[in-house]
């Protein structure tokens, strides 16, 4: 008897011991995700080349995440963005190219990239058009993807994916109302409010099962009032008078005071998607308009202090037809037709008369117009030859054609006579390229990736983007890559065509901007658990900027008519620098408590040098060099609310202006902090509703842009800059009401 | 549960046939859609030789080894591919829970074959793979009474009472279960894996 209840004690133990196995290795598998962007096909991203982290739906709603940019900022890896309130910046592994308008990474919805053939643009923040309550997950995947998608993948390629129709069935209705404080200062608050509306429905169409999900909405923003200067300017050269902002009164040559209705936006958005069969259809209509309260390098350089019609807007509409087939056992075709329309406006009001043209004593009206359509086919075959899918390559042909087109004016205030405007003009061309991608798992703890891409464009001629990738698995749940990539931007119309006579030469071409990258990394999986540590080196050559020309070559300019008799001081966009940079990802995240608890780490550090050709080299502006962010929710259940904590960290880092706007001492951004706590959940007693209470909050006051016109000072004098302000707090509150047949 | 088809006027429905081919000429319909599988196969193979432990019938239905019926369409390339997709995973896993697999791949051809084969071979899992939509409730009829566990690369199969289905929710893995299915074939999850599901009643 003894024995036999020994024995049972042991039985006991050990299928204890075997469940508690089976439960780690089932919740592993269950929180790994599957991602399709690194390779186009869908797999798991511990098999897929490269570094990549994906946000999920329940990660945006949990955290109260209302836009791509405090997404990238609070959960993802390796991703930053920073704002000078206009329109954010992104970089990624300690590297951010300053106004390059997002230009470096390709944004994806649904597969189908946005970025713009004017300038390459890109928005991450409001300006994506696609409402985040209609995103499934986001994944993003680190370091060059131009062997699959051509130019802009060299920070990184990011794909918002949308629900599908089961995933958000029945109708939605979303209210938010928010208000923003500056500094805590009396006057200073701001507010904004949503609307949004959006459907999920599963129907046969034609007999086929078919679903379409889609969502719109609107959002406009005013304030917080930010309180800028005083900053010293003197007289204006022109007049000999003290310079003007304001046309209301005489000028003070003090720039400053306070922002009251210069800051604002305004994004109405529209996606849908609707999926019948083999065919996939999707539709994104948005708009972003939105005004600078300050003077800064980059947007509003010049231009009238607290002018509401100083502004920008973004106008995209996309259409993406995509059909699935499979011809036989081994083949299976994706094909694609697009088609993308595309127009920028930017409106700058200036009194001063030395910021206009000759004549234009009483000031000038500088409006700025962009843009483009394009449309293309993509055709995609995949053959599995093994039946297997142990043994895959992907050919694939991408051709488009573009139309692009711009003017820029400089009007008389009053008059509203034309000046001698900058060049306008029009560039009809194609970009066409092809890809292969041959993946192979000799052995299973072996996966091999190798690809490349040839893209063939007349603003660059050929180029090719090889990838090369080895996954290994030596250990239970333990994954080690390795990788080798290039990417490229070819440059872009704006960078090729635009010219002003008084102080812009166009060039006669520029070459592709080329990265090349090594990457190694080590992934563990346990319990449901994920850690991963990585290292990286890329060598950026060949970046385009607006570099000054000498005395001579202006000399030479002018001869041929590009500039304008007396030019002292004009710029070139050439080929003419280079980053070195080199450092490590980590990260941790998880969920106990079957997911009730959830919470993450990520953290990246790099050494990252910038030099521009005959000068030495230093460190990346605007984005630091160690910064991360961290996450913990926890669903409290039976009723009650998920509360949830984000925080973001930068370290110290050095302004745009800190090599080269003459101040003393050099500008530096403080280290940052930020926090997002959350509250949310159903309504009791009415299910149908559920809130979200969501606060910002920011330790740091100061941003990493030197703004006004002393952003740049070429006096003897030591001149200190004025950074731009971060928004002090924030609280939103929002009700959505959800009917679901 | 899908809606009725509307009632039409004869010249409406020879228009909606024409444009109904037309768009057979293009695919759309029934042939491999790839967003039915939205898990690739490799991955479900791996889940289900988790899951089967949670199953209290799974070692009293499974003699010494675990007999897998891959159930393909005649005549469908997404099918026959994605049962070769399933064949080398299983042969890769080679055991589901502690049981070593043997597998075997047949048409369907109507619901008195299919039940009657799973009695004589004894099967303990019958894999579904796509486009099996219209002769689903047949399918279901012939397994229903069976012990036995009745699995589909196609999600949205599990609403339509098959057991046990993979979906993927926001980037990641989700099991599906039709618990009153599961009932009907003998099939008893446990309920810390429930937990981890999204259940149909």
């Amino acid at each position: 008897m003894r024995f036999f209840g020994a024995g049972l004690a042991v039985a006991s133990v050990l299928s204890l011991s075997i469940s508690a196995q089976a439960q780690s290795d089932l919740e592993s598998l269950l929180s790994e995700p599957v991602i399709s962007t690194a390779s186009k096909s869908a797999e798991r991203s511990s098999q897929a080349p490269g570094t990549s982290s994906v946000v999920t739906a329940e990660e945006i709603k949990r955290h109260g995440l209302r836009s791509l940019n405090e997404v990238i900022n609070y959960a993802a890896l390796g991703m930053i963005t920073t704002d000078p309130l206009h329109s954010v910046e992104i970089g990624a592994r300690g590297v951010l190219v300053n106004g390059d308008y997002g230009n470096h990474v390709l944004l994806l919805i649904d597969g189908h990239s946005v970025n713009e053939p004017w300038n390459g643009t890109a928005y991450f923040e409001r300006g994506v058009g696609v409402p985040l309550e209609i995103v499934d997950h986001i994944e993003f995947v680190l370091g060059p993807g131009s062997v699959l998608y051509g130019t802009q993948a060299m920070l990184g390629v990011i794909n918002i994916v949308t629900k599908r129709a089961r995933d958000y069935s029945g109708v939605r209705l979303i209210a938010e109302g928010e208000l923003a404080s500056a500094a805590f200062s009396r006057g200073d608050l701001g507010g904004g409010y949503r609307a949004s509306a959006g459907a999920g429905y599963e129907f046969h169409l034609l007999g086929v099962p078919a679903s379409l999900t889609l969502q719109a909405e609107y959002h406009r923003q005013d304030g917080p009032v930010f309180s800028f200067g005083p900053q010293v300017v003197g007289d204006d050269s022109v007049t000999g008078l003290p310079k003007t902002w304001t046309p209301d009164g005489p000028g003070t040559g003090v720039w400053g005071g306070h922002a009251t209705r210069s800051y604002y936006a305004e994004a109405p958005a529209a996606y849908a998607r609707l999926v019948a069969g083999n065919v996939r259809v999707s539709a994104r209509a948005s708009s972003y308009k939105r005004a600078s309260p300050y003077l800064d390098a980059l947007s509003f350089s010049t231009g009238d202090f607290n002018e509401p019609r100083n502004f920008e807007t973004d106008r995209f509409a996309s259409l993406d037809v995509q059909h699935d087939v499979a011809l036989s056992a081994v083949t299976s075709l994706n094909s694609r037709l697009y088609g993308d329309l595309y127009d920028y406006q930017w409106h700058n009001r200036s009194t001063a008369a030395e910021d206009c043209l000759a004549g234009q004593t009483s000031g000038c009206e500088r409006t700025l117009h962009g843009a483009s359509q394009w449309g293309g086919t993509e055709i995609q075959a995949r053959f599995d030859w093994l039946k297997t899918g142990y043994l895959t390559t992907l050919v694939g042909a991408d051709a488009k054609l573009r139309r692009v087109s711009s003017d820029f004016d400089i009007a008389d205030r009053v008059g509203g006579s034309t000046g001698e405007a900058a060049r306008s003009y029009t560039r009809v061309d194609y970009a066409a390229a092809a890809y292969l991608q041959q993946a192979a798992r000799p052995f299973e703890w072996l996966a091999l990736n190798a690809g490349v891409r040839a893209d063939r464009d007349p603003r660059f001629g050929t180029h090719f983007s090889p990838r090369i990738a080895a996954s290994t698995y030596p250990w239970r749940e333990g994954t080690v890559k390795f990788m080798y990539a290039e990417a490229f931007k070819g440059p872009e119309a704006y960078q090729l065509e635009y010219a002003d006579p008084g102080i812009q030469v166009a060039p006669r071409s520029l070459k592709p901007e080329t990265e090349r990258s090594l990457e190694a990394s080590v992934e563990q999986r346990f319990r449901g658990q994920r850690l991963l540590f990585g290292v990286f080196r890329a060598w950026w050559d060949d970046l385009i900027l607006s570099y000054a020309l000498s005395e001579s070559e202006i000399a030479d300019a002018v001869a041929r008519g590009q500039l304008l008799d007396g030019t002292t001081e004009a710029y070139q966009n050439q080929n003419a620098s280079r980053i070195d940079n080199y450092g490590f990802v980590a990260a941790f995240d998880g969920s106990l408590l079957t997911r009730r608890l959830q919470y993450g780490l990520n953290l990246t550090s790099a050494y990252s040098r910038y030099r521009v050709r005959g000068d030495v080299s230093h460190p990346l502006t605007v984005t630091p060099q160690f910064f991360g962010n961290a996450r913990v929710s926890y669903d409290l259940s039976g009723g009650l609310p998920t509360l949830a904590l984000a925080a973001q960290f930068l370290d110290r880092r050095p302004a745009d202006r800190a090599f080269d706007g003459g101040h003393t001492p050099a500008p530096f951004a403080p280290r940052h902090l930020q926090l997002r706590a959350a509250i949310s959940g159903k309504m009791p007693a009415f299910e149908a509703v559920s809130y979200r209470f969501i606060v910002d909050y920011s330790f740091t006051d100061k941003g990493p842009y030197a703004i006004g016109p002393t952003a740049w000072v070429s006096s003897s004098e030591a001149v200190r800059a004025e950074l731009s302000p971060v928004e002090r707090l924030r609280a939103i509150l929002g009700l959505e009401y959800a009917f679901e047949p | 549960m899908t809606p009725p088809a509307p009632k039409l006027g004869i010249r409406r429905r020879a228009l909606l046939s024409a444009a109904a081919s037309a768009l057979a000429v293009l695919g759309v319909e029934q042939r491999a859609r790839a967003a039915d599988i939205p898990v690739p196969v490799g991955l479900q193979i791996d889940l289900l030789a988790k899951v089967v432990v949670y199953d209290r019938n799974f070692a009293t239905r499974v003699r010494d080894r675990v007999e897998v019926l891959i159930l393909t369409r005649g005549g469908d390339a997404g099918s026959a591919r994605t049962a070769r997709h399933l064949e080398a995973a299983l042969e890769r896993v080679g055991r589901l829970g502690p049981f070593p697999v043997d597998y075997i791949t047949t048409d369907f051809k109507d619901s008195a074959s299919l039940s009657k084969r799973c009695r004589e071979r004894s099967i303990d899992v019958v894999y579904l793979t796509p486009q099996f939509d219209a002769e689903l409730t047949q399918i279901v009829g012939a397994l229903t009474g069976l012990d036995l566990l009745s699995v589909s690369v196609n999600p949205s199969h599990v609403p339509e009472h098959v057991v046990l289905g993979f979906d993927l929710v926001s980037g990641k893995p989700k099991l599906l279960v039709h618990l009153g299915q599961a009932r009907l074939q003998n099939v008893a999850f446990r309920s810390d894996l429930l937990k981890l599901a999204r259940v149909y009643p």
